[in-house]
């Protein structure tokens, strides 16, 4: 028998803007952030999604934290059907998962200090004792890499770093089961970045936790995350192991995104510019028919621009979308 | 032998804030020959905008001590040059692309009055040549359908078509020297790579001299001849762009290529640089690097070390540099 995955999504669809012509009664005007997806994030793994800016990223992790609605699929967490969840029951799941932003500023609280941040999530979720609670939220600033005596300052006293490791033991001092990271990293200087990478790793172990970790920077995630998913224009294209996809990148698109990526070595080849896309993103209301990537795709044939691609296996947990690939 | 294309000679900028003097900038001094593309790179607040907005003397003076032994652009001296004949060198010798594109249009003006302001002021090109030469520029800066975006607004276009716009607005007068300020730091990477290509390939065929300010060393390796790492508002190394990827000597810039994310080995363990960098308000005597470096000796804390000239065609500011690396 498998172990039940944390989380797993089937056709998961997320429409924002939504109208309904009062003559025709058509939904008009709607943006598809999340189309159609399906996904499985297994117990203890890191799942890195990765694609560029409007891709419908951090729309996917919060569909799959319930903080936004579904249109139409099926959402389970921890094998129970959560998709229509509501009120009470919702509130109650919610401490099971956390969200992890971008802009550490912006997610703390900046008139409450440290000590407080960190134990209002403890007082509303549990009934520990104040002792208890305090002894919690100093073992967590200790997992967290924070002094013993930030516990008694405010968040604009922290550089970037810190305040991120602040709003990492906020999300994870209820031991939550599902963590989605959106971004952790971007706003921080590389000699942070690591620093931070080191304290989700860290914190994964201690407590047994599973990551959905939404970022940009591909070459990143490739040494951190167990699995990468690529998306483009709300649909993922290509999901795999991160070796599987390092090897061997199956769509156009993932192999555009690896070319992309700068490398700090001079010497490092010019025959990366062949693979380089041109022009942007289209808007996500208006997705080209047939495959959504093929107005950009250096490959594309006659039936891109017709027919959509299916998700194909390739072999392991390697699959991907796109009219070229063969399985394997 | 023609003179530098920039020199930089002495300059300190200290600011005055609330919380005491920031020391944003501690005697830097840099030249740039003609032609030459030169990446600069460093944390955030480590004084790289500040040191380029000085030379054209973009900051506002009211809080702020600028001081320079000199400070000129294709030899002419800017130290005490009234404004005016400062407006006249902005465009023709020297353009600036700024960080953040919607600060830096006028969301009020279309795309094609910003672009040709300057060809008419400068160049005295008439309405119509100055919009056929707009229009030539668009198009080469990879915006499609450029007759119909050049009627528009800023706010009518993406953020990479603001950078491509920004981009045109600062060649547009052919100018000696650009200067370009992370003009790529809010795009996606694959906006990036074809931006980079396309202001590679005008330098390459106008041969115009580069400032490129990142603090992203992996998007200078092929963009720049020579990389200049600043920290905590001091130049520590300055390095022919091969020598400097291949054998860091200061030990900050050899933990800054360590941690720098390599999409061509991302699976190798990387080393992080212990600690964070200083509080510019708070500068501690000796190496400012010193707190966080595994290899300062004792005199790192008490004295600064000198950026000095070395034979194998570095400065360097440090008194335990890392041994060349012999591959
Ligand atoms: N609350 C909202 N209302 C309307 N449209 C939205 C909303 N949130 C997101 N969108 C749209 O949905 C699409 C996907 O957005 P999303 O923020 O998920 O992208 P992302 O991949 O996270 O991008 P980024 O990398 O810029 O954070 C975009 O077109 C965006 O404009
Ligand atoms: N107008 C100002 N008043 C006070 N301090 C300032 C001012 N402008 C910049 N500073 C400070 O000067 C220092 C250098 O800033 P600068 O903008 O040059 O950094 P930078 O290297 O360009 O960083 P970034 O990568 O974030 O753009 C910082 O500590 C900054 O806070
Ligand atoms: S399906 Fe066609 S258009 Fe889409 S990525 Fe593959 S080759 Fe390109
Ligand atoms: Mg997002
Ligand atoms: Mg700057």
């Amino acid at each position: 028998m498998t172990a039940v995955p944390v989380i797993h999504a089937k056709g998961l669809t997320v429409e924002f803007g939504v109208r309904r012509s009062v003559l025709t009664g058509r939904k008009a005007g709607a943006v598809q952030a999340v189309s159609n997806v399906d996904l499985t994030v297994d117990r203890g793994e890191t799942l890195a999604v990765v694609g560029e800016s409007g891709c419908g990223k951090s729309t996917l992790g919060r569909a799959l934290l319930r903080s936004v609605p579904i249109a139409q699929g099926r959402l389970e967490f921890m094998g129970k059907d959560i998709t229509e969840l509501e009120g009470d029951a919702l509130r109650a799941a919610r401490h099971q998962f956390q969200m992890v932003f971008q802009d550490p500023y912006a997610s703390l609280n900046p008139k409450m200090k440290i000590f407080e941040t960190l134990a209002e999530p403890l007082r509303v979720h549990t009934t520990d004792s104040a002792a208890t609670i305090r002894e919690r939220v100093m073992d967590m600033m200790a997992a967290a890499g924070l002094a013993p005596d930030f516990a008694s300052r405010y968040p604009h006293e922290f550089s970037g770093g810190q305040r991120q490791r602040v709003a990492i033991a906020r999300a994870v001092i209820l031991r939550p089961d599902f963590v989605v990271a959106d971004e952790p990293l971007s706003a921080l200087d590389v000699s942070l970045q690591l620093q931070i990478l080191t304290l989700f790793r860290q914190l994964k172990s201690q407590f047994s936790l599973t990551y959905l970790f939404i970022s940009h920077d591909l070459a990143r995630v490739f040494g951190f995350a167990d699995r990468i998913a690529v998306m483009y224009l709300g649909k993922i294209v290509e999901i795999g192991t991160a070796r599987e996809i390092y090897a061997a990148p199956a769509h156009p698109y993932t192999r555009a995104l690896i070319a992309a990526a700068p490398s700090p070595d001079p010497a490092r080849g010019t025959e990366r510019d062949a693979l380089t896309l041109r022009g942007e993103l289209p808007s996500p209301a208006n997705p080209p028919k047939g495959c959504r990537f093929h107005t950009r795709c250096p490959l594309a044939m006659p039936v891109c621009s017709e027919v959509e691609p299916q998700m194909v296996g390739l072999g392991g947990r390697h699959a991907a979308a796109c009219h070229l690939v063969t399985p394997g | 032998m023609s003179g530098p294309m920039l020199d930089v000679q002495n300059l300190s900028v200290t600011f005055q804030s609330d919380g005491g003097p920031v020391y944003a900038v501690r005697d830097l001094s840099l030249r740039l020959a003609p032609g030459e593309v030169i990446g600069i790179v460093g944390e955030s607040g480590s004084g790289k905008s500040v040191t380029m907005m000085s030379v054209l003397r973009l900051l506002d003076t009211r809080r702020t001590e600028i001081s320079a032994t000199e400070l000129a652009v294709d030899g002419q001296s800017l130290l005490g040059l009234p404004a005016r004949a400062l407006q006249d060198l902005r465009g023709p010798v020297v353009s600036y692309i700024f960080q953040d594109p919607l600060t830096a249009l006028n969301p009020l003006l279309t795309v094609g009055r910003q672009l040709t302001e300057g060809m008419r002021r400068h160049a005295g090109l008439g309405r119509a040549e100055a919009r056929a030469k707009a229009l030539d520029l668009l198009r080469r800066v990879g915006i499609p359908a450029p007759e119909l975006r050049i009627d528009q607004l800023p706010h009518q276009l993406s953020g990479g078509m603001r950078q491509r716009v920004m981009i045109a607005i600062a060649l547009a007068c052919d100018p000696k020297l650009l200067i370009a300020d992370e003009p790529t730091t809010a795009l996606d990477v694959t906006v990036q790579a074809e931006i980079v290509r396309l202001v590679q390939s005008i330098q390459a065929e106008r041969g115009m001299a580069m400032v490129w300010v990142t603090h992203d060393l992996a998007l200078l390796a092929r963009l720049a001849d020579r990389v200049v790492v600043m920290y905590a508002g001091r130049i520590i190394e300055d390095a022919p762009a091969r020598t400097l990827y291949s054998s860091p000597a200061h030990p900050y810039t050899a933990g800054l290529l360590a941690s720098t994310s390599r999409i061509d080995d991302p699976f190798t363990e990387q080393t992080s640089i212990p600690g964070m960098p200083p509080d510019p308000r708070r500068i501690a005597p000796g190496c400012s690097f010193a707190p966080r470096c595994t290899r300062a000796l004792a005199q790192c804390q008490t004295v600064v070390p000198p950026l000095v000239q070395q034979p194998d065609g570095r400065r360097l500011a440090c008194f335990n540099p890392l041994p060349e690396a012999h591959t």
